[in-house]
């Protein structure tokens, strides 16, 4: 959000002002592979009136007596008309202006609707007067017609902190069955970055649609997702995109959706956002007060000049003097004369015990880096571009990686859309290698990223050769050794040793910063309060350049039960996978794991005397289609009292389509109901 | 935006200096180490100002005392606040600027907006331990004025206090209650010309754990209670000297603010004309408010304790808990129906008990009560039915503000009697282990209350999916499923009936048959050494089932667990039996929990029990191909 910085208004580049006579309106149309798919499609059904005009307050009569949306008879609220008028043009002030007017109306067709969408809330950026809403109006019109007009006295302003304004309002007399219909201005300085249009919402939309104007010399590149899958049409000039009842229409420069789905959740996504039809904006061109045409950010290569022109950003590891402090207090401490390998480490060691991250995100700095270091705490960009300083300094080719984390969104790839980055990361290159720094948590070794960053793509803004670049974090694997002790009445005692690496060695590193590892491992060694830990020990938990084990013994009750002469147990007491994660039938949305994965079991366990093994469970090996994982579960008697059961797991994919997923969901089955099955032992006569 | 901060010299003069980790009672649970003073002057009856100095030694990345925050709102402005971090030999680090402290709205989560706001500073420094120096001022004026600040001398049990030490001054001439919680302390008290000052201090209070069903931490922590006598908050003047004088001054903030507008008045009228009971009257006018109203929070100053007028609240169609009771007490009056506004800390660990002869006003809440006819009103749920406070209000001290003043009451208590779910499920298993599954449960009390809600919110798609996470179930698919919800108790239904494609777990010639994967206790209370705190459950149960298996054709039994289990306690039953009738083998549990508190030495017990429970529910029959 910091990039809402007067520093790269237009009105601040040179002669851009009162050129108002073009209106060149370029639009490139890029579609990205993003999947769309429809979970039900009642095609049949009776079509919903779609008025010709949405004018503030004409709300035909179907719109007033309608219960529900037989497209989605779930739906707790139907956006009847979501409408956007997007202007750039100048105020009395000279300087260029964007203007966006929202019109939502919207029926609420369930009791929960009621809040969800009675109660409104809107932010905007009010730091150096960027941003402001203007123009709020909002009524309530009853089933039977009766308007409510919101009081303006009941809209309240409020700064939430210094730099975002919250405004809100509850919509007044609002029952099942209302109208609720409000609309606003939007009025923003940043003309370059707007935010994306979402014609999609987690509720169905009737009518979405955005118009653009822009009465200046800009142009500005729109770049559509979410249009993937629907079948492509041209009619007259005018683009048509049909998927069941959906369809999306590009007519010049007005964008229409008709009866959107609603967009629902599912786990191992990224961000809903990138499942729906959306439009992005930024300016691309101006025409100079000389009739002469300058790009805007339209290449990687101009896009990574501005940015490293920037204070903020690139200039921060202009000259030495802006960081002179930090690289004298990293004198002594690191070693200019060893490798670079050592050196990363050295660097990562001393920015990340010297400075802790504050928890801001963004992309650039709010402070000099020498403040930031002298207040031992700074923003992501700050720490970053610090460690940056200090690893040019000592010789190590090192880069920012703008990226938009996965809760933020894909990173568009066709074109640099500077507004979708929120985060930052370091590349740094030696020896023919290639590797991936993040400095804001002491727990990144070289090589991790936070994991929210791991969203496959990034804009690598080296100076030469600044552009995409793409990476996957490798796979590490985690190995459980289990030796149990089982007695007749099925108690369990026994040891384990754990050792973990790479992501989830970070995850338990952290997780045993806020709980005791005594309460974390009785949690996911039995059922809670069954379990007895008598031992239990962290090896390298500060150590974070060598893999996290975790060594215990422990005894516990309600795992294995005996009935009369029979004694039945699963030994696999512990493995992230015991339980399947994907046991929804189908999905509509991709898997998108952040990383590669594997584990090794090794579980071992003692036949109590007296006791017979009469059954064990057979031994299997599974793959998944294109090498993208394999399961190997393998049982060996020992000797007649030892039993070894050897695990592994591994998936490489992490990607998979809605048409892949039936695969993964019978794999991961297979592996938890392993997991499960039953030894049977019995008592010798 | 107004600048609240200015910065003063720090001027802290401390008993003990610097280096102070040698903390003997210091132990394992303790994240960092705390000297404080505090000190609050009473002006006059209307404002009081606050000073707190305290040195924080930071030991560990687990604190959260690096993180200083500061409530304020107009009428509560911060005055001066001054921090500075040092390390433990007492040479400063960095003083803190004020632009690092951060201003935001205080967002309570429920509110569409209120005025309050918070000052947040959150220090950091590379090595541990270090020293974090806070100074600051702040005034309290309005209903903060009221309902005073109370002093913790241990505010959190991660924190080892070596010394905090409290001082009150106040003019002689006015009156104020004190009194100390879970803290053996006595004030000194001084006269010096027309002021009198009070001082209380404690030294050496250790850091602590809090069990699991621990009680409220007002039990645990030492906390001193302060509220003044005369209180004048904006342009009222009120006591609180007892119940029935805040009472009073309560009524006085509602008064003239309950008179409908004359057209609501006849539409009330002509809703209620037909009906012979007062109660049908009741209930009709509780429906009437459930469904034109819609609760929104605005709490701004005085608002926080004032209703907004009743005309306010017709026009608009909603309000908050004090103005949708205030406007369901307007309706009531022109029925004729007397009712009183009740105030209430709705919700869990209420931080602090209620007292007969102690007033404080430590309350979040509005309900309304009908005398005659002992009813009680959440006005602000527009699906609960009348005359029922769930788990939110339910068993606990309130204060009804009547004509005679305040008075002190206890909402009633839904206990093992009432809150009960009895469930009936068949289940008809295959050869591979599938099953079909009829089910037939019913809910009451606050057993019943997730499924209103869920009515109220969720589709029947997302009501299905939760069925399957209230249960242990496998993954179900749905034949039909129905939730009935009764509109004026608190009951509910739900009744469905699914295949499981894997109820029991098929391993070769075995079937691995669950006998309750509809209500199985899956928990247990962890174990905890050396219990110090009571045992505090957090309400009373009951829960019946009866489940009966149809064995497939082609097996039989290998092997069962004992058919008669009976645990008896005082404080918990449970009964599991099992009955084979040929083909059909049927499971009966009973399981009731009485929800009362017991004494720490009794942990382990209940915790036996328990993990009984957890034993035998989770027991499988097993049967084998023939």
């Amino acid at each position: 959000m910091d990039l809402f910085d007067e520093k790269i208004n237009l009105s601040r580049l040179p002669f851009v002002k009162r050129l108002k006579f073009s209106n060149m309106q370029l639009r490139t149309l890029l579609t990205l592979a993003i999947y769309f798919i429809f979970s039900h499609s009642p095609f049949a059904q009776t079509e919903v009136f779609i008025p010709a005009s949405t004018n503030w307050g004409e709300i035909p009569r179907e719109h007033l007596t309608m219960t529900s949306y037989p497209y989605d008879s779930t739906a707790n609220a139907l956006v009847l008309a979501d409408i956007g008028e997007i202007e750039v043009h100048w105020d009395y002030t000279d300087d260029p202006y964007l203007f966006r007017k929202v019109h939502q109306r919207i029926k609420l067709l369930k009791e929960s609707a009621l809040d969800q969408f009675g109660d409104v809330e809107l932010y905007y950026y009010h730091h150096n007067n960027i941003e402001s809403i203007q123009e709020i109006r909002a009524q309530t019109v009853s089933p039977q017609g009766r308007v409510t007009v919101l009081d303006n006295d009941e809209v309240f302003f409020d700064r939430v902190d210094d730099n975002y304004t919250r405004v809100s309002f509850s919509l007044p007399n609002v029952e099942v069955g209302s109208i609720i219909e409000y609309t606003y201005v939007r009025k923003s300085k940043e003309v370059i970055f707007m935010s994306p249009w979402y014609f999609q919402t987690n509720v169905p939309v009737l009518l979405s649609e955005v118009q653009v104007s822009i009465l200046t010399s800009l142009t500005y590149t729109y770049l559509f997702t979410g249009l993937e899958f629907m079948d492509a049409n041209e009619v007259e000039g005018v683009e048509i995109y049909r998927n069941g009842p959906t369809e999306f229409r590009i007519d010049g420069s007005t964008f229409t959706l008709k009866h959107g789905q609603a967009l629902r959740d599912e786990p191992f996504i990224t961000t809903l956002e990138d499942y729906g039809v959306n439009v992005r904006l930024q300016c691309s061109e101006y025409q100079t007060y000389h009739g002469v045409t300058e790009t805007v950010l339209s290449t990687w290569q101009e896009a990574a000049s501005q940015l490293l022109e920037r204070d903020d950003l690139g200039r921060c590891l202009a000259k030495r003097s802006k960081y002179n402090e930090i690289v004298d207090a990293s004198e002594g401490v690191i070693d200019p004369d060893t490798a670079p390998e050592e050196i990363i480490e050295q660097i990562r060691r001393f920015i990340t015990t010297e400075v802790r991250w504050s928890g801001r995100e963004g992309i650039t700095t709010n402070v000099p880096l020498e403040t930031a270091y002298e207040r031992h705490e700074g923003n992501l960009s700050e720490i970053q571009l610090m460690g940056i300083a200090l690893l040019r300094h000592y010789g190590i080719k090192a880069n920012p990686v703008l990226v938009s984390t996965r809760d933020n969104g894909a990173m568009i790839e066709q074109f640099p859309f500077i507004r979708q980055y929120n985060y930052m990361i370091i590349a740094v290159e030696y020896d023919d290698q290639f590797q991936l720094l993040d400095f804001s948590d002491p727990l990144f070794k070289p090589g991790l990223v936070r994991i929210r960053a791991l969203n496959h793509a990034g804009f690598f803004l080296d100076e030469e050769s600044p552009g995409v670049i793409k990476f996957e974090a490798p796979i590490f694997q985690d190995q459980h050794a289990f030796a149990l002790d089982i007695d007749e009445e099925g108690s369990i005692s026994g040891r384990m040793r754990c050792q973990m690496t790479g992501y989830s060695a970070l995850n338990e590193r952290e997780a045993s910063k806020t709980e005791s590892i005594e309460n974390i491992w009785i949690n996911r060694l039995g059922q809670a309060g069954m379990v007895s830990i008598h031992q239990i020990e962290s090896v390298n938990e500060e150590n974070i350049s060598e893999p996290y084990k975790v060594n215990a013994s422990f005894s516990m009750s309600g795992t294995a039960f005996s009935n009369g002469d029979f004694l039945y147990f699963s030994p696999i007491i512990y493995s992230n996978f015991i339980e399947n994660p994907f046991q929804q039938e189908s999905r509509n949305l991709p898997v998108d794991f952040p990383y590669p994965f594997a584990e090794k079991l090794i579980y071992q366990f003692n036949v109590p005397e007296g006791f017979a093994i009469e059954s064990i469970p057979e031994s299997i090996t599974l793959d998944l289609p294109n090498e993208g994982g394999v399961f190997e579960y393998a049982i060996r008697q020992a000797n007649e009292d030892l039993v070894v059961v050897n695990s592994i797991l591994r998936l490489q994919q992490t990607f998979f389509s809605p048409a892949e997923y039936p695969a993964l969901r019978d794999f991961f089955a297979a592996v938890s109901q392993k997991f499960e099955e039953q030894f049977v032992l019995k008592r010798l006569n | 935006m107004k600048k609240y901060l200015l910065i003063l010299p720090l001027l802290f003069i401390w008993a003990i200096g610097f280096s102070q980790l040698d903390v003997p009672f210091l132990n394992e649970h303790a994240a960092e180490i705390i000297e404080e003073e505090g000190s609050l002057l009473i002006r006059n009856t209307a404002e009081a100002e606050m000073t707190i100095k305290r040195r924080i030694t930071i030991l560990n990345d687990q604190s959260r005392a690096n993180v200083l925050t500061v409530y304020h709102d107009p009428e509560n402005k911060i005055l001066d606040f001054d921090v500075g971090i040092y390390d433990l030999a007492g040479e400063s680090i960095r003083r803190v600027k004020n632009s690092e402290i951060r201003d935001y709205a205080a967002v309570d989560g429920f509110s569409v907006y209120n005025d309050s706001r918070v000052q947040v500073l959150e220090l950091n420094y590379s090595q541990y331990p270090y020293v974090i120096e806070v100074e600051y001022r702040q005034r309290i004026r309005g209903i903060n004025f009221a309902g005073l600040p109370n002093w913790y001398f241990q505010g959190a049990p991660t924190s080892a206090v070596v010394r905090s030490h409290f001082t009150l001054r106040l003019p002689s001439e006015m009156n104020i209650q004190y009194r100390p919680y879970n803290a053996e302390v006595t004030p000194v008290i001084e006269r010096s010309g027309n002021w009198t000052n009070y001082s209380w201090e404690m030294t050496n209070i250790p850091a602590f754990e809090r069990e699991s069903y621990a009680p409220a931490y007002h039990r645990l922590l030492p906390i001193l209670r302060l509220t003044p006598h005369d209180i004048e908050v904006e342009q009222y003047t009120g006591s609180m000297a007892t119940w029935v004088d805040y009472g009073h001054f309560k009524a006085l903030l509602y008064e003239g603010r309950d008179i409908l507008p004359p057209n609501v008045q006849q539409s009330i009228r002509s809703l209620t004309e037909d009906l012979e009971s007062d109660s049908a009257k009741i209930n009709t006018l509780y429906r009437y408010l459930q469904d034109n109203f819609r609760y929104v929070s605005v709490q701004l100053g005085i608002g926080g304790w004032q209703p907004f007028d009743a005309t306010f609240v017709s026009e608009q169609g909603y309000g908050d808990c004090k103005a949708l009771s205030n406007y369901m007490k307007a309706m009531l009056d022109v029925v004729g129906i007397e009712s009183y506004p009740v105030s209430v800390y709705a919700g869990r660990d209420a931080p602090y008990a209620i007292e007969d002869d102690f007033v404080d006003p430590a309350f979040n809440h509005v309900i309304l009560y009908v005398p005659e006819h002992d009813y009680w009103l959440e006005c602000t749920s527009s699906n609960a039915p009348p005359n029922y406070l769930g788990a939110f209000c339910n068993d606990r001290r309130v204060l009804l503000v009547t004509p005679e003043g305040g008075r002190i009451t206890n909402t009633p208590k839904l206990g093992a009697e009432e809150n009960v779910e009895h469930e009936m499920a068949l289940i008809s298993l295959a050869v591979d282990g599938s099953a079909t599954i009829t089910y037939d449960g019913q809910f009451s009390g606050i057993d019943h209350e997730r499924w209103r809600s869920m009515n109220t919110h969720l589709s029947s798609q997302e009501i299905e999916d939760e069925i399957h996470d209230f249960s242990s179930l496998p993954t179900l698919d749905f034949g039909d499923s129905s939730l009935e919800i009764s509109p004026d108790q608190p009951e509910a239904r739900l009744r469905f009936s699914a295949t499981a494609g894997r109820y029991a777990a098929r391993v070769g010639k075995r079937l691995f048959v669950p006998l309750n994967a509809i209500c199985p206790r899956e928990t247990a209370p962890n174990a905890v050494q050396n219990r110090q705190s009571p045992v505090c459950p957090s309400y009373g149960y009951t829960e019946r089932a009866i489940i009966r298996i149809e064995l497939p054709p082609g097996f039989q039994m290998e092997s069962l667990p004992d058919s008669i289990i009976s645990l008896h306690t005082d404080f918990a039953t449970y009964e599991l039996r099992l009955h084979e009738t040929g083909t059909n083998l049927e499971v009966e549990r009973l399981l009731i929990v009485q929800g009362e508190e017991l004494p720490a030495d009794r942990y382990d017990e209940f915790r036996q029990f328990f993990m009984e429970v957890v034993r035998h529910d989770g027991a499988k029959m097993v049967l084998v191909a023939e």
